[in-house]
């Protein structure tokens, strides 16, 4: 792949985890939200091939609005494919860093045992994996797919007072949903869609992430 | 379920596993939650040591032991695992390999140009050396498939490596490309659709047996060649027992076909009367067929034997069967046989070259004991059969009486095909209906037909022999009109110096050595003609030059008469002036093809007499062909038969694991030895692809390389369902092989050529 297209896609990436993070509560500037691609190659440089930028200059530390302590990392690994030693590295730097939650933006995929030694190190340690490709374009931004709200656990109490309903009253989503893994949630939230109507304007309905 | 029960049944149930331990697995539902539960967390032990065991395994040096005694803990997809994992550390997939991994290519296929195969190398591409991957592949294969929860119920294996001597495989998993690529079934296919359309020969001719028969036809070709050295009287009585074999087999195969055919059509004649006797004994036909092929297998050698005997017991047997056959209808019968075997015995010498003209002079005295023969050789079957199945005497003599009269009345058609044969069925038919009357009068034997029939089956199987006998001279064996076509053809091409090419000179010498016959008479005219390849080369090299130098001859003129042409153009020169020289110039070319110089000098310097002169000339009426060089023709025949065989061999290359350009010199060369003319290089597609085969074979004794790749099974089989098409047998080609390559034949044909000469 040539510098351009290179570059390309890893300034859409970039946007789109920084819009990511936005949408998750993280501390955001508008600066970063609005980075053109040119501001970009001015920041880290237009050619990837000399790793100028290489994708460890991409990597993001993002801090949560309401909480500064509950921090996120974005990881850029350089190898297309990564296995548990890569996921070993970023372990030990979450570690040392006491941040518990992560992003890992890989170029084509894992291995399965690395994908399973997330999922171990899950309760403590918060590793979300995504692919490059997934997050070239914004899925929220796409016509088709509603807005999404996540709900604070006093609201989702509040919502199941309110209409007398169980938990398992809810409609459900998954977790793999692709909104779901944008969002970062995890089973037992709730979610609440606002779509447009023709009859009645807005439409609200509600998902459990099970 | 039955909510009031689980208890119990629980709690028996964790006790008996208690107890046990390793009981077998239940459905879930018939569990407890504990047991459950601990189902579950036995999974997620054995997952988490299955995970560990990657891990560790990701180190550069991993113990060989431990490899060993880990791998039952772990899955196929987790040894897939560790190679990924450890090809992303640059480390080779295989954990005992301590080398790493460079140069890895970025393609996700590898076409391999010399096997014509695809292969995915993504998995490949994990690994330092195919060894490694070979390793790998032969311990994925040990590894069970079960849940690893459950390994501990089943017994435990022992991996083993794989030893250092075993051979590898492929560069990946082959990639099954949609190339042109026969199966065993389609073929198998083909040939079942090639069988109907020559139904009524599939009832006659059991391929079976025919491959069966091939062994005792070699040796009795061996006998009829040892024999034939020997100018005694065994000749001529062996050839004429041949005919005598060749025409009794067609009657029978007529009589069988008959009956066959009377069967199918059910035609309601007063036939029906006989053949419905007849049909209680032929109900299962193919049945009897299949067994009396096997028969058969065990009766060819008493055959040959029989065929020895045949002269020892001769006296006897005449007495015996005139005995048998003292009635009006012998006498005619015998008369009538004489005729037709001499005709027949015209056609024998004309199809086997071997035949010497011996049998010419001694065609009287043949005559006289063919009168005789058919019944001495049919009694002599007789005689066979009655050690074997100890059927009476009587009856088998009622066969062979059945038999008689019908070969003076079918001989005519013998010389048809099979299809023929269907087309006179009404004809044969009045003929079955007399014989079978003949039997009606033996009626003492017409309740044993059965056997009678069997017999006569016997005796068929036997013809399909004689018939191959005799024509010894051919290794065809059938009359398949494509086939005999192309032999004719390639028997033509075959010269000394196809010989000297194939086996090379010294062995040609040394064959020459042993026929007494010096080299140096032959060698002259091989040294004269460009068989050879290199000489052949040097020439077209010669002759490339020599066009550059044309070329820029005619270059440099085309500068010299432009530059004149810029430097002063010339009016317009005088048209009557361009007339006269126009002429003179096609007189000179005139003069030229004449082959004469001298005319030209004489005329050129009037135009007027000239023109008179040449009308004359055209008026002599003598044609002038352009003059044509010897070799030219050579040259376009042997281009037709290269681009005929080039459409038809890379196929055939390629299915024997060969690239066409590499046996595209010694096709070549081969066909460059060939003496081709004008009558023998045009063939249809179907015959092409025959001589595809043939000159395969040809070449094979010549490569080294595609004769080991012929001796694959593969090919072999390949092969036989080739020839299968043109209803030949797998030892065709060898056949044809010896027959071409057959020094003495080649020697005699120089010799009569030299005869023509002078």
């Amino acid at each position: 792949m040539d510098d351009e297209a290179e570059c390309y896609k890893l300034w859409r990436v970039k946007k789109t985890v920084m819009q990511l993070c936005h949408d998750r509560g993280y501390l955001v500037t508008q600066d970063e939200l609005d980075q053109t691609l040119e501001q970009f190659k001015e920041q880290y440089g237009d050619k990837p091939s000399e790793k100028k930028p290489s994708r460890a200059d991409l990597i993001v530390l993002v801090a949560h609005n309401d909480d500064p302590t509950d921090q996120m990392f974005v990881f850029f690994p350089e190898e297309p494919k990564i296995g548990i030693k890569t996921i070993k590295t970023y372990c030990q730097r979450m570690q040392e860093e006491n941040i518990h939650r992560a992003m890992i933006v890989v170029q084509q995929g894992m291995t399965p045992s690395a994908k399973q030694s997330l999922v171990d190190m899950a309760p403590k340690y918060i590793l979300e994996q995504f692919l490059e490709s997934e997050l070239l374009i914004n899925i929220t931004e796409h016509e088709l797919v509603p807005e999404h709200v996540v709900m604070t656990p006093e609201e989702k109490s509040e919502l199941l007072a309110r209409y007398k309903l169980k938990e398992n009253n809810l409609p459900r989503i998954q977790t793999g949903d692709p909104i779901c893994r944008y969002y970062g949630l995890r089973r037992g939230q709730v979610v609440k869609i606002i779509r447009s109507s023709e009859t009645a304007g807005r439409y609200i309905s509600y998902r459990l992430v099970c | 379920m039955d909510t009031g029960r689980v208890p119990v049944s629980s709690k028996r149930t964790s006790k008996t596993t208690t107890k046990r331990g390793k009981a077998l697995p239940r459905r879930a539902q018939d569990l407890s939650k504990e047991e459950l539960l601990l189902t579950l967390q036995k999974k997620k032990e054995c997952n988490a040591r299955a995970l560990k065991i990657v891990e560790g395994m990701l180190e550069a040096s991993v113990q060989g032991e431990w490899f060993l005694d880990m791998l039952q803990h772990i899955n196929q997809s987790h040894l897939q695992d560790i190679t990924e994992e450890r090809a992303i550390g640059k480390l080779c997939g295989y954990p005992l390999c301590t080398n790493g991994l460079k140069n890895v290519p970025s393609q996700q296929f590898r076409i391999s140009t010399k096997l014509n195969k695809v292969y995915d190398i993504t998995e490949r591409k994990n690994f330092c050396s195919n060894k490694c991957f070979t390793a790998y592949k032969f311990i994925k294969d040990q590894m069970y498939t079960s849940p690893l929860w459950l390994r501990d119920i089943e017994p435990s294996v022992k991996f083993q490596l794989m030893s250092s001597t075993a051979v590898n495989v492929g560069a990946g998993d082959e990639v099954n490309v949609q190339v042109e690529r026969v199966s065993k079934e389609e073929v198998r296919q083909l040939s079942q659709e090639d069988h109907p359309s020559s139904k009524l020969r599939s009832h006659q001719t059991p391929f079976m047996s025919e491959k069966l028969l091939v062994d005792a036809l070699d040796s009795l070709q061996l006998i009829t060649s040892s024999q034939g050295s020997s100018p005694t009287i065994h000749e001529e009585s062996f050839e004429s027992k041949i005919d005598t074999l060749k025409h009794t087999g067609n009657t029978l195969m007529g009589i069988s076909e008959e009956t066959f055919r009377n069967e199918d059509k059910g035609i309601l004649t007063e036939e029906n009367k006989t053949n419905s006797k007849m049909d209680v004994t032929a109900e299962p036909p193919r049945n009897q067929e299949t067994k009396l092929t096997e028969e058969y297998k065990t009766q060819g050698s008493d055959f040959m034997e029989c065929v020895g005997m045949r002269f020892d017991g001769l006296s006897l047997n005449n007495e015996q069967f005139h005995q048998v056959f003292i009635n009006e209808n012998t006498n005619n019968v015998n008369d009538k046989i004489s005729l037709v075997k001499m005709e027949n015995a015209m056609d024998i010498k004309h199809e086997s070259p071997t035949s010497t003209p011996k049998s010419k002079v001694d065609e009287k005295s043949k005559i006289l004991h063919n009168g005789v023969q058919p019944q001495v050789f049919s009694g002599k079957i007789v005689q066979r059969e009655i050690m074997k199945e100890d059927v009476p005497l009587g009856l088998l003599v009622a066969k062979s009486e059945f038999s008689t009269p019908l070969t003076t009345e079918i001989c005519p058609t013998t010389q048809l095909e099979p299809k023929d044969y269907a087309d006179e069925t009404s004809e044969n038919a009045s003929k079955i209906k007399r014989a079978v009357q003949k039997t009606k009068s033996c009626s003492n034997y017409t309740t044993k037909y059965s056997e009678g029939k069997a017999g006569l089956n016997q005796k068929r199987l036997k013809v399909d022999e004689s018939q191959k006998n005799a024509r010894s001279g051919s290794p065809c064996s059938n009359s398949f009109p494509i086939v005999s076509h192309v032999e004719k053809c390639v028997k033509e091409w075959f010269t000394m110096e196809t010989m000297c090419f194939l086996f090379g000179e010294s062995a040609l010498k040394e064959m020459l050595e042993q026929k007494g016959e010096s080299i140096q008479a032959h060698y002259k005219a091989l040294s004269s003609l460009t068989w050879d390849q290199e000489k052949h080369e040097r020439f077209l090299t010669i002759c490339k030059r020599l066009k550059l130098f044309d070329i820029e001859d005619s270059k440099f003129d085309n500068q010299v008469v432009k530059s004149e042409g810029d430097a002063a153009r010339k009016p317009l020169p005088d048209y009557t002036a361009l007339k006269r020289e126009a002429e003179s110039m096609e007189l000179k070319v005139k003069a030229f093809y004449r082959g004469t110089l001298e005319v030209e000098e004489k005329k050129v310097s009037f135009a007027e007499d000239v023109k008179d002169n040449s009308k004359d000339g055209e008026l002599d009426g003598e044609p002038q062909i352009p003059l044509v060089h010897l070799h030219s023709q050579r040259a376009l025949r042997k281009k037709i038969v290269l681009d005929g065989l080039n459409r038809v061999l890379p196929d055939f290359l390629r299915t024997f694991g060969i690239r066409p350009s590499e046996m595209t010199s010694s096709v070549r060369g081969l066909i460059g030895t060939f003496a081709l003319s004008s009558t023998n290089i045009t063939f249809k597609p179907q015959e092409w692809s025959l001589l595809g085969l043939i000159v395969i074979k040809l070449l094979s004794v010549r490569e080294f390389e595609l004769k080991q790749s012929l001796q694959q099974e593969q090919c072999n089989t390949y092969l036989t369902l080739m020839l299968m098409s043109y209803k030949q047998e797998p030892g065709y080609l060898d056949r044809l092989l010896l027959w071409l390559a057959d020094i003495d034949r080649l020697l005699a044909r120089l010799e009569t050529k030299d005869e023509e000469c002078s």
